[in-house]
């Protein structure tokens, strides 16, 4: 029992624990204030991370092999504890359309962030279902917290539905897998999964594991959760679903595939490349019509799981740390998204496109960073999402060599983005010279909200404009889930 | 006759599809959700047969983890359901249609 | 940090600094923008003129300098920016055009705060694209101009359709740039894992000594070609060209069709013709044919706009068809020609597009049917029109005559294209002569309308400096062409070595014709190796002939 590696997950529990508490003592006024002291002290635990906190950044395992820290690790829960103070700040902004129980709106943001940190951490089964469970459980609360809106309501039962659908799918694939070969752990799991790797049932299990997972990530054919729960949500839980749920799904999905069953998962190349080209053409095709900007974005990020596949269908280090990469540049992209429309949306009935008309006029700034944010979701220079774009496309080609499936995996892509040109530059044509708005009052930004908006903005450009030091990172991460029998033609030595 | 493991992963296995035949099928939600469970059991199934039949613990402790989760899962769940009834006077999934394609 | 680097981040650094300048200050904006980007033309010009004097570095790059931080070391990208003959004339024509571009948009009265600051983000980002030395970059800088554009045709653009355009010309040129993109990560994964670099001349040195294997060529060739051809409006993905120009504000015109456009046939030259021999002479039929499209279609097109802009529009692609012949040819004469016709075409349209704007700002309508008989009212601007039309035309004087003969020799060299040198002659300047001619004699003879009684000329010098220098470059470019082919000519010859081998032959018939001096030499030994394994169908294999 080393309770010193999880040092972290237990002081994020203990806030949330604290904020939960601190709910009786408070004046009403003053509740809000809880969320920016819960974020400042996320920051705090973020700064004690980056300096190397004690034992908690050591590298090893510890419960018995069930809970892993290594760079893989590290690089996302870093990201969690980023995404989970910017989230706070714009709860903070949204706490107004709360009818009640704010502080319990902070505290469950924080216990899914204990979820997701534990979620980066798996390396067992057991623990990877308790991580993803409390993530998914969290939201499905999150995602009903305004019960006087219906549509809010409607889409927590459609989340709940669907995701223990894919929960009760995932927990008999994970029982077929762990009744077959005995093992639970991944790391041992990887050593005899090569034996089972024709085994049927096993097979079976393992597919049945993808469900779970490919329904966290919003994959095909597991993705009509996404655009209703998107829509319906409170725009702080969408985001944080947007980007944090999103990538604990991959960070368990690469543990899962690469540290877990490598054997099968070099078997299944074509399955992931078809899934992959499938989901980025379904997020496209469907994302064209649309008016609601929140359902707009949630088809888009289903269009982001495709691209993000891209670099798990790779099935190469490259293609890992292109992951990583796109995840990195894609949180602040999207949290500087969410936050334009929760704070433009206060001042409008609609979610409509056609609500952010004028908005060049009423606030520079919020147009500028949603501009900046819908360019870089496009993936055009010098923005991160181009620099993602480019690595995970960069993987796919070097493959190509071995499998030709890749180059129409590439060219999929890249109709994929074409597509996307278009409504993603809709956003801006409303933005700029929509027609729609009466209304031209300027809209004010609160201190706090414009320092994440700076903070997304500066991420978006640095990522784009100076990628070195962050693709150490993520190489380094990537390196971790080496031990892979990598299909390459061209020797690949990094 | 001899009960073995293959007889417990077919029970499961007919579990499973009986729960997956009766959330696609059945419109009312609480019974949607009853089926979900029986999903899950029909897991809880198939890990204590074959950690009965492997002589390995791990599949049983493993039942423990998944009922505590199905447990709390269940209560959230329910609260939901009760809400939107609530609101809409109905627990049917066909009349949750105010977001569309 | 070179001067080079200086042309490239001014731009960058002014659009910076004008942001953070409170919006209400709008002659401020414009002065910024005005003397940022003739500080930048200065450079360019003073860079130009010490070029023959400056010391090249190994690959024959001068003024080379990087700009630290950009790039990842651990991919081989380095933001590296360096000029050589070719693109030393492109850099001074983007730069000039771009000082040109920010006086003629007096036009835009509102939020001119946002106009400039696009505008100059668009000028560094074609200058950085011209002057980049790595594949990455290269790429990068000419994308930072995708949304600029969008904006600025949405925004300040004319015209009921210019919705329809921005997202037309967005969603094009996108496409072409992401064709492009597959074909240049390609390119930089067809070399070894521990030699990979997005370095230029790195690349195009290992290309000469290991070339790359001919499926490889096919699959990465025809991806650049056709990329970057759809970035050039090469027939028949040219649609988004005349309606673009047609709707866009005048100073996004004059870079965009001046400038921008020449990035694909300068990625052509500098990046797939090199480094790829074999596919560049297969499919360089299939390119010369397409440009015949170009060259007689658009220009038949052009015949029958009855709106100025889109007449404009469609000239300008037919233009590109000379310089895609030129390119096509393979031959020392016509890859100059083509450079040539670039520079050139770039002082051109802007100086037609710029013209045309200061006609719709005075009359609100570019419908030729209302418009006539300005040259009474507008002298100056009516005289600058004229002499556009003849460079147009190709009129000897001007710059585009330099190159499209140039282009015409050249292409005659190669027999199989001569039919299309014909047709070229014949049909496209022709033709090009009877839309130009006729639309000055609807625009500026022919009766005044009452309407138009009130319209007044340039008023005062600073209102005519952009046109000035337009037509001082077109004709000083038109009677000494040797400023450019002088710095062109040795690269090109070993550009066209490396593409066509056995160019020795037509480099000999091409220091008769230009009088030039002996290009350089040092590739011809180790080209003539792939000479003996690559005869050409109807010249006799020639070994030595320098």
């Amino acid at each position: 029992m080393n309770l010193s590696s999880i040092s972290l997950e237990i002081s994020v529990l203990a806030l949330g624990l604290v904020v939960m508490l601190a709910d009786l003592w408070l004046p009403a006024e003053r509740k809000r204030g809880l969320g920016y002291a819960a974020a400042a002290a996320l920051g705090v635990l973020l700064i004690w991370n980056l300096k190397g906190c004690g034992s908690c950044a050591v590298e090893g395992v510890s419960f018995g092999g069930m809970f892993v820290q290594d760079s893989l690790s590290i690089f996302f829960k870093r990201f969690f504890l980023v995404a989970a103070i910017l989230v706070l700040i714009l709860a903070v902004e949204f706490s107004d359309r709360f009818a009640a129980g704010v502080s319990e709106y902070f505290s469950l943001t924080i216990f899914a962030l204990a979820g997701m940190l534990f979620a980066a951490s798996a390396n067992h089964f057991a623990l990877l279902f308790v991580a993803l469970e409390l993530i998914t459980v969290t939201f499905y609360v999150l995602t009903s917290f305004q019960r006087s809106r219906q549509v809010s309501l409607e889409a927590g039962i459609k989340y709940l539905i669907i995701g223990a659908l894919s929960s009760a799918f995932m927990v008999f694939g994970i029982a077929l897998v762990t009744g077959i070969s005995g093992k639970m752990n991944f790391t041992e799991l990887a050593e005899v999964a090569g034996q089972y790797a024709g085994n049927k049932l096993f097979l079976l299990g393992v597919l049945f594991v993808l469900v779970g997972l490919g329904f966290k990530i919003a994959a095909v054919p597991f993705q009509i959760w996404a655009p209703d729960v998107y829509q319906g949500a409170p725009t702080p839980t969408t985001a944080f679903l947007a980007v944090g749920s999103k990538a604990a799904g991959f960070v368990l999905l690469l543990r899962f595939l690469f540290a877990g069953v490598p054997a099968v998962t070099v078997q299944w190349t074509n399955l992931l490349i078809v899934i992959s080209a499938i989901t980025i053409l379904y997020g496209n095709l469907c994302a064209l019509p649309q008016r609601n900007v929140k359902r707009l974005l949630g088809y888009s990020s289903i269009s982001h799981a495709g691209y993000l596949l891209l670099g798990i269908a790779a099935l190469s280090t490259a293609g890992r740390s292109a992951v990583l990469y796109y995840l990195g540049g894609y949180l602040f992209t999207v949290i500087a998204a969410f936050a334009v429309i929760g704070i433009v949306m206060r001042h409008l009935d609609t979610e409509d496109v056609s609500g952010l008309a004028g908005l060049g006029q009423r606030s520079p700034l919020l147009a500028a960073t949603m501009t900046i944010s819908m360019v870089s979701l496009a993936g055009i220079p010098p923005l991160a999402g181009f620099f993602g774009k480019f690595l995970l496309l960069k993987a796919v080609i070097e493959q190509g060599a071995v499998n030709h499936g890749y180059y129409c995996l590439a060219f999929v892509a890249l109709a994929g983005v074409v597509m996307s040109f278009y409504y993603y530059f809709g956003v801006v044509r409303a933005i700029y010279w929509g027609q729609g708005s009466t209304d031209l009052s300027p809209i004010t930004v609160s201190v706090p909200m414009k320092f994440a908006i700076y903070v997304c903005i500066a991420g978006i450009f640095f990522l784009g404009l100076v990628p070195g030091p962050l693709m150490k990172q993520t190489d380094k991460a990537a390196a971790v889930l080496q031990p892979v029998p990598e299909v390459t033609a061209v020797s690949s030595a990094n | 006759m001899n009960v073995g493991l293959e007889h417990y992963l077919t029970v499961s296995g007919l579990l499973f599809a009986l729960g997956l035949f009766g959330v696609i099928v059945r419109r009312n939600v609480l019974v949607m959700y009853m089926c979900l469970e029986l999903m899950l059991n029909a897991a809880n199934l198939a890990l204590v047969a074959f950690s009965r039949f492997t002589n390995n613990l791990n599949g049983q402790v493993f039942v423990f983890f998944i009922i505590t989760v199905a447990a709390a899962e269940v209560a959230v769940g329910l609260a939901l359901i009760v809400a939107l009834y609530r609101k809409k006077q109905t627990a049917h999934v066909e009349e949750l249609t105010t977001m569309k394609l | 940090m070179t001067t080079l680097s200086y042309i490239f981040l001014l731009p960058l650094i002014a659009a910076f600094v004008l942001a953070l300048v409170p919006r209400n200050f709008a002659v401020i904006m414009r002065l910024g923008a005005v003397i940022a980007t003739f500080i930048t033309a200065i450079l360019a010009v003073k860079m130009f003129w010490g070029f023959d004097s400056a010391v090249a570095d190994a690959n024959g790059y001068k003024f080379v300098s990087t700009i630290p931080w950009l790039g990842a070391e651990s991919l081989g990208l380095a933001c590296k920016l360096g000029v050589d003959g070719i693109n030393v004339g492109l850099v001074l024509m983007g730069a000039i055009v771009a000082f040109a571009a920010a006086c003629c948009s007096w036009e835009i009265k509102s939020r001119e705060k946002e106009f400039y600051i696009l505008l100059l983000v668009m000028t560094g980002g074609i200058l950085g694209a011209f002057a980049s030395l790595d594949l990455f970059f290269f790429y990068f800088f000419h994308e930072l101009a995708l949304v600029p554009t969008f904006i600025m045709i949405g925004l300040w653009g004319r015209g009921e359709k210019k919705n329809y355009a921005a997202f037309q010309i967005t969603l094009y040129l996108s496409a072409g740039a992401l064709i492009a993109l597959i074909g240049l990560i390609a390119l930089y994964l067809a070399v070894p894992v521990e030699l990979r670099t997005f370095d230029i001349p790195t690349l195009t040195n290992y290309f000469l000594n290991n070339p790359m294997a001919a499926a490889t060529q096919n699959f990465i060739f025809p991806l650049l070609l056709f990329g970057f051809g759809i970035l050039v409006s090469l027939w028949p993905f040219h649609t988004w060209a005349p309606i673009g120009y047609g709707s866009a504000p005048t100073a996004t015109a004059m870079l965009h069709a001046g400038v921008l456009k020449k990035f694909g046939l300068y990625g052509l030259i500098r990046v797939a013709l090199p480094m790829m021999p074999e596919a560049a002479q297969s499919w360089m039929h299939v390119l010369a044919w397409l440009c015949v499209g170009n060259l007689l279609y658009c220009g038949w097109v052009a015949m029958q706009q009855k709106n100025f802009n889109w007449l404009v529009g469609y000239s300008s692609v037919a233009h590109m068809g000379f310089i895609f012949l030129g390119i096509a040819s393979l031959t020392l004469v016509g890859v100059t020609g083509a450079v040539l016709v670039m520079v050139a075409h770039g002082f051109l349209a802007a100086l037609t597009f710029g013209l045309s704007g200061y006609i719709y700002q005075q009359t609100g309508t570019l419908e030729m049917k209302d418009l006539g008989g300005l040259l009474r009212k507008l002298p100056f601007i009516g005289t600058a029109l004229i002499m556009a039309a003849f460079a147009g035309c190709g009129l000897p004087g001007f710059a585009n005559f330099a190159g499209e003969v140039t282009v015409f020799f050249g292409v005659w060299q190669e027999p199989s294209l001569r039919l299309i040198v014909v047709l070229a002659c014949w049909g496209a300047l022709i033709i090009g002569a009877v839309y130009m001619l006729r639309a000055v004699r609807n625009v500026l003879h022919a009766d005044l309308p009452e309407k138009w009684a009130n319209v007044s000329d340039a008023p005062h010098i600073w209102r005519k400096l952009p046109f000035i220098i337009l037509i001082f470059s077109l004709v000083l470019f038109g009677f000494l062409p040797r400023l450019l082919t002088d710095k062109i000519t040795p690269v090109a010859s070993t550009i066209v070595q490396m593409a066509r081998p056995v160019a020795a032959r037509e480099a000999a018939v091409a220091n008769e014709v230009l009088g030039l001096a002996t290009p350089a030499s040092g590739q011809a030994a180790t080209a003539s190796d792939e000479a003996a394994a690559q005869p050409k169908a109807d010249t006799p294999a020639t070994t030595d002939n320098q």
